[in-house]
């Protein structure tokens, strides 16, 4: 059995997708008798030029023993836990540092044109390619983001999509009015496009939203468009809800709304199909659409208000073909081994460094 | 062996594959890249990972700093146009200047965000005066201002594909300019077209064939062509292309002048299906010049058809020779203007009074004629743009110690005789990295 450190980086009082993750996987790798651990390094991108100092002090750790017990194997999973050092490092990767690749020039950047920005951008850009090249083993969550790794960085890896943090307690009940959005609240997730939506939804449906807000003023914005086509009556926001709970509200919503920009995986796609609810997502995000067929089982519509307006409407109106669309997803879910069975696959990759007799040495990797 | 041939970075947006231009960028860039490629060492660049032309070399554009480091470039080479797809282009611009090709000196669009808070006066300062240190960050730096002025600023030769585009530089914008790099430059580089090899022959139907792409608004004149249509006395069409959002209105208006019998519509403006709609054209109508002056690629295909062209004497439409078009001058007796040339066409029988049109297009702006400028004009402009990237290689090591000068009173407040953290942990970073950089 190994001793095996999982990388992960905390962005303090918030709890997304990346944390679902890394417990989870810690969680796994102690079912199959690993000593599995966490290591986090709270983040703060601010200043923006905090970015370098984030990634120099994951560099600055040599994580090969600790107090005299070696480390057999480090996961590391998202920018920029993947700089630290070790000879036998795997990576699962989130995302990189999307504000410098995919997000650059878009109102999700703060990255400009400023001399000083660009030089930031090539320095990390350059340094993703040195950290990540080093790796024994690599592999994203979904294809969206190896392609990404594959056009800006020129690094191969392998996709290994992540299984249900609740595995095989998904289930389907009969359906309520409501819709339901999970996730953090943030602009990149954009709420606003369901907000926006309700004046337009068949009045007998509601919205329930679960999850807090991680970015200053996001949650006073929603709540002021929700003010604004006074719809407070509509709209519940739930805050953060335990596993019970959230099982309980994806069983029974009529739909799920989940329409970020350009979403690395989206761990909510999957939930609402493994209870068989039908999903309304959008034509731009991103690891959704590996999933999500249109018409066939969710919908993907344009990323505004009115389209998904009719999304919605169209799943009130025809209540049989939106059945149909959960029971596929289900189906789609089982298939693919995202419940408890696709664990296997995606602990063999992440450990087979283990497999070599030894790992290559730092000194030689480092600086390609 | 090293090849000799001038290496050339192509900012441009690319059409999809298999699908027609939607953009005066990707239509330019889609005649004259087949030309070019044989004469310089062309590697592409758009905010896609993907290109239609398999035979060149294709980047993403935020990886052409590492192009350029693996194998340098001579020469950058933008198209800038307004609008959303033209963005990347513009931001790449101030990372490496270079030539531009400015199709909207006006640009209505902001550009992309990257550009919002956007130090470009300063950093051009900076480019002239290295003892100019980076501006504190926080502080607001000037509004954007419509002209292109950032875009013109960075460009030691700015291309217009538009003379009244140039003109209009030269008169309202050029001198406004305050911080450039080096001596401005403009030029009148055309769209460029393709000639028919093949002389159109007159069609002996004895029915007048009118094709027409303009709008529907009022601006487009179509209400004045419709009126002076019917008031022919011999045997007329009218197929008109518009755009799927403008077919209902299209469609109202000739049953408002009760001609729907005469008039075809073809959906979606498309160059192919322009292209198609000319075969069998007698006259072609383009009377919807922009008030920024361009004319763009459609009016040039007709030319270079051979057809007979009415363009509409305002803007970018009085800079072309009175013999190469039948011009209509706007105002009261439009209607009767229309009516005289529809007439003298009808007449004109096996005459084909589209030569001049098309002769003059060919010397103009044939593609084999823009491609030969553009040539002449990279060879011309390497010297200079060898130095103007050597300066500005300079600058960017500037912003390079300026950015790890700012880091350290964010990590380092240490103690007397304590180890700082810039010292041990970012400085080795960095040095790592750029060592990693420098051995590819």
């Amino acid at each position: 059995m190994a001793r095996i450190l999982v990388l992960g980086v905390k962005v303090p009082f918030t709890h997304g997708g990346q944390e679902v993750l890394v417990g989870t996987l810690v969680k796994q790798l102690r079912a199959r008798g690993h000593e599995a651990d966490v290591l986090e390094i709270p983040f703060n991108p601010l200043p923006k030029q905090n970015l370098v100092t984030q990634a120099a002090m994951w560099r600055a750790l040599d994580l090969t023993e600790f107090a005299g017990t070696p480390i057999d194997l480090v996961i590391a999973t998202k920018f920029p836990s993947y700089y630290a050092r070790h000879p036998r490092k795997s990576v699962w990767l989130v995302h990189q540092l999307r504000s410098i690749y995919d997000l650059y020039g878009g109102q999700y950047s703060d990255i400009g044109d400023d001399p000083r920005d660009e030089s930031m951008r090539r320095l990390l850009t350059d340094g993703d390619t040195m950290a990540l090249s080093e790796c024994a083993y690599r592999s994203c969550i979904s294809k969206n983001v190896a392609e990404r790794l594959k056009a800006f960085n020129g690094l191969h890896s392998r996709v290994l999509y992540p299984p249900l943090p609740m595995g095989d307690q998904y289930r389907s009940a009969p359906p309520e009015p409501y819709i339901l959005s999970v996730g953090r609240i943030c602009r990149i997730k954009r709420l606003d496009l369901i907000i926006n939506a309700m004046p337009h939804i068949d009045a007998r449906l509601k919205l329930k939203v679960v999850g807090v807000a991680d970015e200053p003023g996001a949650m006073e914005f929603f709540t002021n468009e929700m003010n604004k086509h006074n719809l407070s009556s509509r709209i519940e926001f739930l805050g953060r809800v335990g596993n019970e709970e959230l099982l309980d509200l994806y069983s029974k919503a009529t739909g799920v709304f989940y329409a970020p920009f350009d979403e690395d995986y989206g761990y909510v796609t999957l939930e609402a199909m493994a209870s068989g609810r039908p999903i309304v997502t959008a034509t731009d995000s991103g690891g959704t659409l590996e999933f999500v067929r249109d018409g066939e089982n969710g919908r993907v519509v344009a990323p505004n208000p009115l389209a998904m307006a009719e999304a919605f409407n169209s799943l009130v109106n025809d209540p049989v073909a939106a059945e149909k669309m959960g029971t596929m997803g289900r189906m789609l879910i089982e298939e693919a081994g995202m419940l408890s069975t696709g664990w296997d696959d995606v602990i063999n990759g992440l450990l087979s460094p283990l497999a070599k007799s030894s790992g290559p040495e730092l000194t030689k990797v480092v600086g390609g | 062996m090293a090849s000799s041939r001038l290496r050339i970075a192509w900012f441009s947006d690319l059409i999809q594959t298999g699908q027609p231009p939607h953009s005066l960028s990707q239509y330019c860039t889609d005649l004259l890249l087949p030309i070019l490629k044989d004469r310089f060492e062309i590697e592409t660049f758009s905010s896609s990972f993907s290109t239609p032309y398999p035979w060149i070399k294709h980047s993403h554009h935020l990886n052409a700093y590492k192009r350029h480091r693996e194998q340098p470039f001579d020469l950058f080479f933008y198209q800038l146009e307004d609008g959303v797809p033209g963005r990347f282009a513009r931001t790449q611009l101030g990372m490496f200047p270079g030539i531009t090709w400015v199709h909207d000196i006006f640009l209505g669009d902001l550009g992309s965000e990257a550009l919002h808070t956007s130090p470009w006066e300063r950093t051009v300062a900076q480019f002239n005066d290295p003892t100019l240190e980076f501006s504190e960050r926080g502080h607001l730096p000037h509004q954007l201002r419509p002209h292109a002025y950032r875009e013109v600023s960075v460009s030691p030769l700015v291309l217009f594909s538009s003379r009244w585009a140039q003109k209009e530089f030269l008169g309202l914008v050029s001198d406004r300019v305050e911080h450039a790099l080096g001596a401005h430059r403009s030029e009148y580089l055309p769209v460029p077209v393709k000639i028919n090899s093949t002389r159109r022959r007159a069609r002996r139907d004895g029915t007048l064939h009118v094709v027409s792409q303009c709008s529907t608004g009022i601006e487009g004149h179509c209400h004045k062509v419709l009126q002076a249509l019917k008031a022919l006395k011999t045997p007329w069409s009218l197929t008109w292309m518009v755009d799927g959002s403008e077919l209902s209105r299209a469609r109202a208006l000739v049953e408002e002048f009760e001609v729907a019998s005469n008039v075809s519509f073809v959906e979606g403006r498309t160059s192919s299906a322009w292209s198609d709609l000319l075969e069998a054209a007698d006259a072609a109508l383009h009377l919807h010049n922009s008030p920024f002056g361009h004319l763009g690629p459609y009016l040039h295909m007709s030319l270079a058809a051979g057809i007979p062209t009415l363009v509409l004497r305002a803007a970018g439409g009085e800079e072309l020779p009175s013999d190469a078009v039948f011009s209509i001058s706007p105002g009261l007796f439009e209607t009767a203007q229309f009516v005289g040339i529809f007439e003298a066409l009808s007449r004109a029988g096996s005459k084909n009074l589209g030569e001049p049109g098309r002769a003059f297009i060919e010397h103009e702006a044939g593609v084999a004629q823009v491609a030969k400028q553009l040539e002449a004009t990279f060879y011309q402009m390497a010297p200079v743009c060898a130095e103007v990237l050597s300066q500005w290689s300079a600058l960017y090591d500037r912003a390079d110690n300026a950015l790890v000068e700012e880091i350290k009173p964010l990590v380092d407040t240490p103690a007397p005789g304590s180890p700082s953290a810039y010292e041990h942990i970012i400085l080795p970073f960095v040095a790592e990295v750029r060592n990693f950089s420098k051995l590819g």
